[in-house]
């Protein structure tokens, strides 16, 4: 089960949360996929892995699920957004606690440890840390920790986040949902420091199963009694 | 042979001396210099999202996730079947792609016309004696843009889709339709060939996208040079034309940006060349 790290609340909001200290792994992921049986069958909504090995989590001929035991510290990557809210869920019924994706407010608290910073270590890139020259995602816990005790928010993949992209402008809804969904802080397929600050918001088509991004869970733990 | 043929039109241009780049832009177009150039065939347009999509459909191997890039604003997503066209997106230019997916593109067609391949990404090599599908080197497609508009004079507001396009060109935008989630009252592409052509036939030359050209980037010299190709190294590439982000009075025949050519971005597209 992954470790979390407690976030303190933002100013002027009560509830504190738990934020995974990394994304979740191909070896979480697979055994959510175990644990739900769904190993043998594809799941098209959810994640859609490459036949070829060294993603960690791969489809075979006949459309199963396997996992590679060498690399279960991969971040898991090509899952749709429902793929990572199915896993949150889960994850949820596991630890008796709600889970779900961070907001991308919640995110950008928490990568800023609060304190406004441009990248989760501090307020210079660093290249060599967040984004060394890759073909493909390094394994989680590759960064140091910030403030928080979070690793790995900024670089190596992209995390799904809640959040919709909505606009305004569609002739026939007032503000209507586009497809997409916010991912942060960045990826080893990006290169200006600016697509991966904090702050940046990026989105993506919901059912985009790719190399680069993947997601963490956020918790939040029943207040505790007066 | 493709089982689609791709949307554009090759026009031929005849191999000539001119004069390249500018002393009244920025310092990148000067000195102007002479240039003498063989003959060359160039795309009347931008290879376009419908036909990039054939050419992932058709070699899915060819490229890789560090060459194209999946998320918004985009013509093209990876789902869990592979790359997808996103529906009514088929006309706009290709975008989000490096110089290396570009160069991808062209050795496709080169190999399906039996063509000698110009590039090799993997040594990150190019043979320009190779009779196949290549990008236009940037004197080639100054001397094309220049016959298109041989008073010097661009396009007006309404005929250059620049940061500042009229109002006319602006309902063209990709946002207007919510196409690649692109969103409304934002600068964005316009379909291919949705403005008219200039005098050579070509269509939005200037603005619209930044176009990849051969030439690696490097600073001109006051020397005459023949066939030239571009500074023997280096990570950035030029790019021509200016894009929907630029504004039209920095837009011309003899105006260039260098780009990184790992860069994947809405602002850069390409149409194809090859020597006659």
């Amino acid at each position: 089960l992954p470790q979390f790290a407690e976030v303190p609340p933002q100013a002027g909001e009560e509830q504190r949360y738990l934020l995974a200290v990394v994304p979740t792994t191909t070896g979480q992921y697979w055994q959510f996929l175990r644990d739900r049986g769904i190993t043998r069958e594809p799941a098209p909504r959810w994640h859609g892995f490459p036949a070829a090995a060294g993603t960690g989590l791969r489809t075979t001929h006949d459309g199963a699920v396997v996992l590679d035991e060498q690399l279960t510290a991969l971040p898991v990557t090509y899952v749709t957004w429902f793929g990572a809210v199915a896993y949150c869920e889960w994850l949820g019924s596991q630890v008796g606690m709600p889970c779900q994706l961070p907001s991308a407010a919640q995110w950008w608290h928490a990568a800023a440890a609060g304190s406004g910073l441009r990248w989760s270590l501090g307020n210079d890139f660093d290249r060599k840390t967040y984004a060394p020259l890759a073909t493909g995602p390094r394994p989680v816990n590759c960064t140091p920790a910030n403030a928080f005790g979070l690793r790995d928010m900024t670089g190596n993949i992209f995390e799904w986040c809640a959040d919709p992209l909505v606009t305004d402008f569609r002739p026939d809804a007032a503000r209507a949902a586009l497809g997409s969904r916010v991912i942060k802080g960045g990826a080893y397929t990006v290169r200006n420091p600016e697509s991966f600050e904090n702050a940046a918001v990026f989105t993506a088509d919901e059912l985009t199963t790719v190399p680069y991004i993947g997601f963490r869970v956020l918790c939040t733990p029943a207040a505790p009694p007066r | 042979m493709l089982a689609e043929q791709p949307t554009f039109s090759i026009i031929d241009f005849p191999g000539r001396r001119l004069t390249i780049g500018s002393t009244s832009m920025t310092t990148r177009e000067q000195p102007p210099h002479d240039v003498e150039i063989d003959s060359f065939s160039l795309a009347d347009r931008c290879v376009s999202a419908a036909d990039f999509h054939a050419f992932l459909r058709d070699a899915p191997g060819d490229v890789d996730h560090t060459m194209i890039d999946c998320i918004d604003p985009c013509f093209i997503v990876h789902r869990r079947g592979g790359f997808e066209l996103r529906p009514g997106c088929g006309q706009y230019p290709m975008i989000q792609i490096s110089f290396w997916a570009a160069a991808a593109y062209c050795n496709w067609l080169s190999r399906a016309e039996g063509l000698r391949l110009v590039y090799d990404h993997h040594d990150r090599h190019a043979d320009l004696a190779a009779d196949g599908y290549r990008l236009p080197t940037e004197a080639e497609w100054e001397a094309a843009c220049r016959v298109g508009y041989p008073e010097g004079a661009g396009p007006g507001p309404d005929g250059c889709n620049s940061a500042d396009a009229g109002p006319i060109c602006r309902k063209l935008r990709a946002g207007e339709s919510l196409s690649g989630n692109f969103l409304p009252g934002h600068p964005a592409p316009v379909p291919v060939a949705s403005l008219p052509a200039d005098a050579a036939g070509l269509y939005e030359m200037l603005g619209n996208l930044r176009e990849w050209c051969h030439d690696r980037f490097g600073p001109y010299g006051p020397d005459p040079a023949r066939n030239p190709s571009g500074a023997p190294r280096g990570s950035f590439r030029v790019v021509r034309g200016g894009s929907f982000i630029d504004p039209a009075d920095t837009l011309g025949p003899a105006s260039r940006m260098a780009a990184y050519e790992d860069t994947k971005c809405e602002v850069y597209g390409f149409r194809v060349a090859r020597s006659r």
